[in-house]
């Protein structure tokens, strides 16, 4: 499953699901700067310049077609079992409180990353079913990952171990483009009908305006959309008597500058980063796990969080995770950028063999 | 496998599935509804009519319904709608339908809870456990996790006994109006927490708003649907409650008036008078 990850700091997290309370390692209670209920990015996200085929088959240039409008992107599929029903249920229920002009000033554009089974005709009752306005784009899974590359999110991943019924781990956050252009906000898995019903009036130009509100985010709790750090794979293992679960991945850091993972957020009561040391030596020797708040990556180089290694601890989850199920989790690093992931649960007795081969998301 | 309902986040499947903790729940309480029971009956001169006994016994199913899949799994992490119906058989049906089995005690049994203090702590608790298990801060902290819903689930059972005990189980008097008053007064909570979910504009619970969804299912309009089964199914019971109590103590009052006249009757009949 994919409970509210992360990287959506709301304003009422001490009263939202216990998942999204956990989001981010935010700050209980703290409303974004700006008063804006999602994720502020310090510096803006350029309206990414691509062209899809609708679901009518006609091409959709995004860029042209959205341009003074505020716009929301996802890329997800319909098959979804949680994060892009829920999202689009929630965005739908919150634009219908707007008045017919706000409305009219609103696109939801949704690219499919599975148009294998994603069909022209089922993203159109898909996405009919939550507001007929809804825009459906669906090209091939190249095109789908190129488009998704543009705003810096992370490559959709199909998980090819569950047959016909397959899922897709795919960016779990709405990028909100306002009217202006570029995108300030983003908003992650989490994100309650409440904070789309608040915040919508502010991105639309309300009493604050998008711009100030985002103005008001260059604050050292922005975040920024940074670009060639990628999340290669990452899995979570099975909650342990719901006290604590493991989480594995491999970051490459294909930029010319070293950087830090600094922190991940994952819906559980507390995440930390540990390292794996070993004391002593022979029979004596033993292994301890020592909380750490800064791994390096070296400028093209990887960071892998493994078994006895570097690795991140999810204390106290907010569900008790199952194989089969996924947990979106944010990684922060000290660049400004931020990566989500979907990863999937896994025993653990499958992570060295899933680290080493392929899967995972 | 887990060993209690609780808010999973995987989608709803019909795919039955054990909960082998509250198989152990219910028969804890089972165990300890016949322990009281015979201990009940011992004092008692007569044994208590069989559908006293059956009562009971259908008190012990619900439980055991309110808990188990279906309606427990649906309850701790999807509908809002079936955790309100678990809610009512948890604290509304189940426990008077279990202290009617146990019978209605001897006399002098139950005197502590039926002294004023006693039955003000009992509304109070009531409301009070209630309200708490129904926060959103508190729903969504604890339905995640199966401890968090157990403490839910055992807490309406126990908040239950607890209110229904000085309607049902005093052998000592405790007057019809103070009974009508105090099922009323009692119920406030509850009454008030279905109107916040039929007039709320939004989602309350993170738990539900966010669980994957089930087909045809809005979580508002479901927030809904669980405001109105708590108001019309809840309303349903204190006042079908309260007219048992009014037309217990019109019979009572009948008895005593056909006595009066009765013992007036014989008095005129005397010689000499």
């Amino acid at each position: 499953m994919t409970r509210s990850p992360a990287a959506g700091c709301t304003a009422r997290l001490g009263a939202a699901l216990a998942a999204a309370v956990l989001l981010a390692g935010c700050s209980a209670d703290a409303p974004m700067p700006g008063g804006l209920h999602g994720t502020v990015l310090s510096e803006p996200l350029p309206r990414p310049h691509f062209t899809l085929p609708d679901v009518s088959g006609e091409p959709y240039d995004f860029a042209a077609r959205t341009a003074g409008k505020l716009t929301f992107l996802f890329f997800g599929y319909t098959y979804c079992p949680d994060v892009c029903p829920v999202h689009m249920a929630s965005l739908a229920a919150a634009l219908k409180g707007l008045s017919y002009e706000d409305r009219e000033r609103v696109e939801v554009v949704f690219v499919t990353v599975d148009p294998e089974r994603d069909t022209p005709e089922r993203l159109r009752a898909w996405l009919g079913a939550f507001d007929a306005r809804f825009v459906g784009l669906r090209g091939t899974v190249e095109q789908a990952t190129a488009a998704a590359a543009l705003p810096a999110l992370p490559p959709a991943v199909r998980d090819e171990g569950s047959g016909e019924n397959y899922t897709v781990g795919h960016a779990a956050s709405v990028i909100a483009f306002s009217p202006e252009g570029p995108a300030r906000v983003l908003y992650p898995f989490g994100t309650r009908r409440e904070d789309w019903v608040h915040d919508l009036p502010i991105l639309l130009g309300g009493a604050d305006g998008p711009d100030a509100a985002a103005a008001g985010a260059a604050g050292p709790q922005a975040v920024a959309p940074g670009n060639g750090l990628l999340v290669v794979k990452a899995f979570v293992t099975r909650a342990h008597m719901a006290q604590a679960a493991a989480l594995y991945a491999l970051i490459e850091n294909r930029t010319a500058a070293a950087d830090t993972l600094v922190e991940v957020a994952a819906p559980a009561g507390r995440t930390e980063l540990h390292e794996t040391v070993h004391e002593g030596s022979g029979a004596a020797m033993r292994m301890q796990m020592r909380p750490v708040t800064r791994i390096a990556i070296p400028a093209g180089g990887a960071l892998r969080l493994a078994p006895g290694g570097y690795h991140a601890m999810l204390i106290r989850p907010a569900f008790e995770w199952q194989p089969g199920d996924t947990v979106t989790t944010v990684f922060r690093f000290a660049s400004g950028t931020v990566r989500t992931v979907a990863a999937p649960v896994v025993g653990p007795e499958d992570v060295a063999r899933l680290m080493d081969g392929g899967g995972g998301r | 496998m887990q060993w209690w309902c609780s808010a999973r986040a995987v989608p709803w499947s019909w795919e039955w599935r054990p909960y082998p903790g509250v198989w152990l729940f219910v028969l804890l309480v089972a165990a300890l509804y016949l322990l009281i029971r015979r201990r009940q009956d011992r004092l008692r001169a007569e044994p208590p009519p069989g559908w006293r006994r059956r009562a009971g016994w259908l008190g012990l199913v619900l439980v055991w319904l309110a808990l188990d899949w279906p309606i427990g799994a649906l309850g701790a992490g999807y509908l809002s709608s079936v955790h309100s119906t678990q809610f009512l058989l948890l604290t509304f049906i189940a426990p008077p339908l279990l202290l009617v089995g146990l019978g209605p005690g001897p006399p002098g049994e139950g005197r502590r809870g039926s002294t004023l203090m006693g039955i003000l702590a009992a509304a109070l608790s009531f409301n009070v456990g209630v309200l708490g298990t129904h926060l959103p801060r508190v729903v969504d902290a604890l339905m995640p996790t199966q401890p968090g819903m157990f403490a839910i689930d055992a807490a309406w059972l126990l908040a239950g006994l607890v209110f229904w005990r000085p309607v049902l189980l005093t052998g000592r008097p405790f007057h019809p109006m103070a009974r009508i008053g105090y099922i009323f007064w009692g119920t406030l909570a509850h009454t008030g927490i279905g109107v916040w979910f039929l007039l709320a504009r939004l989602p309350l619970y993170g738990v539900f708003e966010l669980a994957p969804p089930i087909p045809g299912y809005d979580p508002l309009s479901d927030q809904q649907l669980a405001g109105g089964i708590m108001e019309l199914v809840g309303m349903l019971i204190i006042f079908g409650a309260v007219s048992l109590v009014a037309l217990r103590w019109m019979q009572q009052e009948n008895r005593l008036e056909q006595e009066n006249r009765e013992r007036l009757a014989r008095k005129e009949q005397l010689p000499g008078t």
